[in-house]
């Protein structure tokens, strides 16, 4: 028998096409409607792809309520996660990102919102990301944990399952706990920080909130990586151009130890650079290869990788605010 | 036995729908003989019954100056005329949305005034009834509905008045032109029995059936558009009672009186239409079925999302029951959301027209064409 008094929303946000992204919603479409009675798919296109838009208008035809909503031009992903939050009508929606969640995953965190009034986040494999942003995350996490004793779920993603409720008060909220929400989603923290929020309405606790959140996105948006790639590239710069220094001098100098043209601390330091160009490079040549071989594909949860869902049976929650 | 008393009429006015009898009523001032063509066993019961009921002043219409301006200027006429199936004691609210929608308040206030639709502030108590965060603003707009059922009391008086002959659960099957200028329509009884009657003029009206006839008959066909529609009929807390809820412009719903059965209907710009497709003079099939499908409810849908907009909606109950008929609009207005009237003359044939009605309170618009018609011969 379908559930009949559960309305479900399920929002897709898609920034970039995939080719199996109409599959991935056929095979969602046909899973949802056998369980369920009253559904509907929102997906919001932000790619300002127009290959988007017209297998959008095939998949409408053979999708049973299925809606798609279109940015008039590539913005922000807050902004397209409003404009789908903004619309859904379910009792609960969940956010899923097609390339990372699994249709059997995204079936399973609605059973088991609809069981409890719980939220929950999903979860994702963490090779998909590089050893440099893999160790910033994980500075982060500490440092969250220790000094903010937040446990931030390392693997995250955008798979969550937030009531209505919650929802449209962050929605309805001041600017503030709107942007919260909407980057929290983004971020693949919904529900733990929100409801802290909203218990703890003090000015400082909301502040603190901010604190967190801020770290968060700091790392979850390479922050870091940017700027250790800033600041290597400039590094590499100048050391380019000592080398060439270093060359020319060599070579005018033939006779003399390198330590007797430039002395030691200068010879030492531009070793230095050397090993960082060479450490930036193996960085980039990772990603580069990661780039290379990586498709996305739904993550099929299985026997091996069930401990996943561990937050699922309630047996580990991801994000714990003590 | 036979349908009809003769064999022979001045005109032949296939659909008894509002703008199947009226064209009639308004022929007869004219023509002796005329016939009215229904399958049903009741005139009026399919489009002219299953609809919003709302007699349009405009306010529907803000990005079609010509609609909106012609409901305006029959609106009174309308309330005239057929003043004992308007319903006056109603009030109807638009309310301008903050998120998707086509217009803002400023461009509806602004519209309205050039449209010569009038527009009031609500009571303060009204706005309660709104989500401010997305509503923009909201109107009392000068708007009434009708009875479907009273409304077809007034047209059926008229008819007997003007000696309109009338064959109820007859289907025209195939209309085709003679060598003497004449046409002959073939018809048929819910018994199968077929019987050929001939006219000097016959007016094709059956609005979601043109293309059928006009298919049936090896003619040509329009360019039509359809939706399956599904307006749901629901209970209203008290409250909602006595007025009308509409939100612009948009993928927005209504909430309207139904008086001919005492509910309420709830439509939903995205959930009525439960499906669509179009026919088109190139393919000489047309697809509209004969008989209205089943099809399972919105109503979840439609409250659901009203509720953004109206939370008060959680208390609108389902009867259990819709209305459901075959919308069928010109393909060519829906970017504007206009709602002219078609009026296609000599379908394949001379003196064979067809009428695709639109709004019921336009019905004086196409009355005028049809008199210029008829006096430009
Ligand atoms: C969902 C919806 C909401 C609407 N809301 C409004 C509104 O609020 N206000 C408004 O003014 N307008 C509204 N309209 C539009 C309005 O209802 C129609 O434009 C109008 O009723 C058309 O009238 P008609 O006589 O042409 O069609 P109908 O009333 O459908 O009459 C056609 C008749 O032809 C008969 N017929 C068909 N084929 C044959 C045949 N072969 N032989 C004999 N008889 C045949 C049918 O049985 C039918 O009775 C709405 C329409 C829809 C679908």
């Amino acid at each position: 028998m379908k559930i009949e008094n559960y309305f479900i929303s399920v929002l897709i946000v898609i920034n970039k096409y995939h080719k199996e992204f109409d599959c991935y919603i056929a095979d969602l479409g046909d899973s949802l409607m056998s369980e369920y009675e009253n559904y509907e798919i929102v997906f919001v296109d932000n790619t300002d792809d127009i290959l988007v838009q017209k297998e959008a208008q095939e998949l409408l035809q053979k999708i049973l309520n299925l809606r798609f909503l279109r940015l008039s031009k590539k913005q922000g992903q807050n902004r397209a996660f409003r404009l789908g939050l903004e619309n859904v009508i379910g009792d609960c929606v969940v956010v899923v990102a097609p390339e990372n969640d699994s249709v059997s995953a995204v079936l399973e965190i609605i059973a088991e919102r609809i069981k409890g009034d719980r939220l929950l986040v999903g979860v994702t494999p963490p090779t998909d990301k590089s050893v440099l942003y893999r160790a910033c995350l994980a500075l982060s996490s500490w440092y969250c944990k220790k000094f903010l004793h937040v446990k931030i779920p390392v693997h995250a993603t955008t798979l969550c399952a937030i009531g209505r409720p919650e929802m449209l008060v962050a929605l309805k909220d001041d600017d503030v706990s709107r942007e919260f929400l909407l980057t929290a989603i983004r971020n693949g923290l919904p529900y733990e920080l929100f409801q802290y929020h909203k218990q703890n309405n003090a000015e400082s606790d909301l502040k603190k909130l901010f604190g967190i959140m801020y770290e968060v996105v700091f790392v979850r948006s390479f922050q870091p990586l940017r700027i250790a790639r800033s600041i290597s590239f400039i590094m590499s710069a100048a050391n380019f151009i000592l080398l060439c220094v270093w060359v020319l001098a060599a070579a005018t100098h033939s006779g003399q130890s390198l330590s007797d043209v430039f002395g030691v601390p200068f010879f030492l330091i531009n070793m230095t650079v050397l090993f960082l160009i060479l450490g930036v490079g193996a960085e980039y040549a990772e990603r580069i290869l990661y780039r290379l071989t990586y498709k996305p594909k739904p993550y099929i949860i299985n026997e091996e990788n069930s401990h996943v869902l561990g937050f699922i049976n309630g047996v580990q929650r991801n994000v714990v605010i003590e | 036995m036979a349908i009809l008393h003769r064999k022979h009429f001045d005109v032949i006015v296939i659909g008894g729908g509002f703008y199947g009898c009226e064209i009639a009523n308004f022929l007869s001032l004219q023509f002796s003989h005329i016939a009215v063509i229904e399958q049903k066993d009741a005139l009026l019961s399919r489009a002219s019954f299953s609809n919003q009921a709302r007699i349009h002043a405009g306010h529907h219409y803000p990005r079609n100056l010509r609609t909106a301006t012609r409901s305006a200027i029959n609106y009174p006429h309308f309330i005239a005329d057929y003043q004992r199936a308007v319903i006056t004691n109603f009030d109807s609210y638009y309310a301008i949305s903050r998120l998707n929608s086509k217009i803002n308040a400023g461009q509806f206030r602004l519209f309205m005034q050039r449209a010569g639709a009038r527009i009031a502030q609500p009571q303060p108590k009204v706005l309660n009834y709104f989500d401010s965060s997305i509503i923009e603003d909201v109107f009392l707009a000068e708007e009434s509905i009708f009875d479907a059922t009273v409304l077809k009391e007034i047209v059926l008086e008229k008819m007997i008045q003007n000696k309109i002959a009338i064959a109820l659960q007859t289907t025209a099957i195939q209309v085709s032109g003679l060598a003497d200028g004449k046409i002959s329509v073939l018809l048929q009884d819910v018994h199968g029995a077929t019987e050929t009657i001939t006219a000097d003029r016959v007016y094709n009206c059956t609005y979601s059936g043109i293309n059928r006839l006009l298919a049936d008959s090896g003619l040509p066909l329009l360019s039509l558009k359809y939706e399956l529609t599904e307006l749901a009929l629901v209970d209203v807390p008290p409250q909602f009672e006595n007025i009308g809820i509409t939100v612009m412009c948009g993928p927005f719903f209504s909430l309207m009186p139904f008086p001919a059965l005492q509910k309420h209907t709830l439509s939903h710009v995205r959930y009525t239409p439960h499906v669509e497709w179009q026919d088109s003079p190139q393919d000489m099939h047309t697809h509209v079925p004969l008989a209205l499908p089943e099809a399972r409810s919105k109503f979840v849908y439609m409250q659901r999302d009203g509720m953004r907009y109206v939370p008060a909606l959680k208390d609108v109950v389902y009867s259990g029951e819709s209305l459901w008929e075959f919308k069928t609009i010109l393909p060519v207005t829906e970017s504007d959301d206009a709602r002219p009237i078609l009026f296609k003359k000599n379908c394949g044939i001379k003196n064979f027209h067809a009428v695709l009605g639109s709004k019921i309170d336009n019905i004086y618009d196409i009355l005028q064409e049809i008199q210029l018609d008829i006096t430009s011969l």
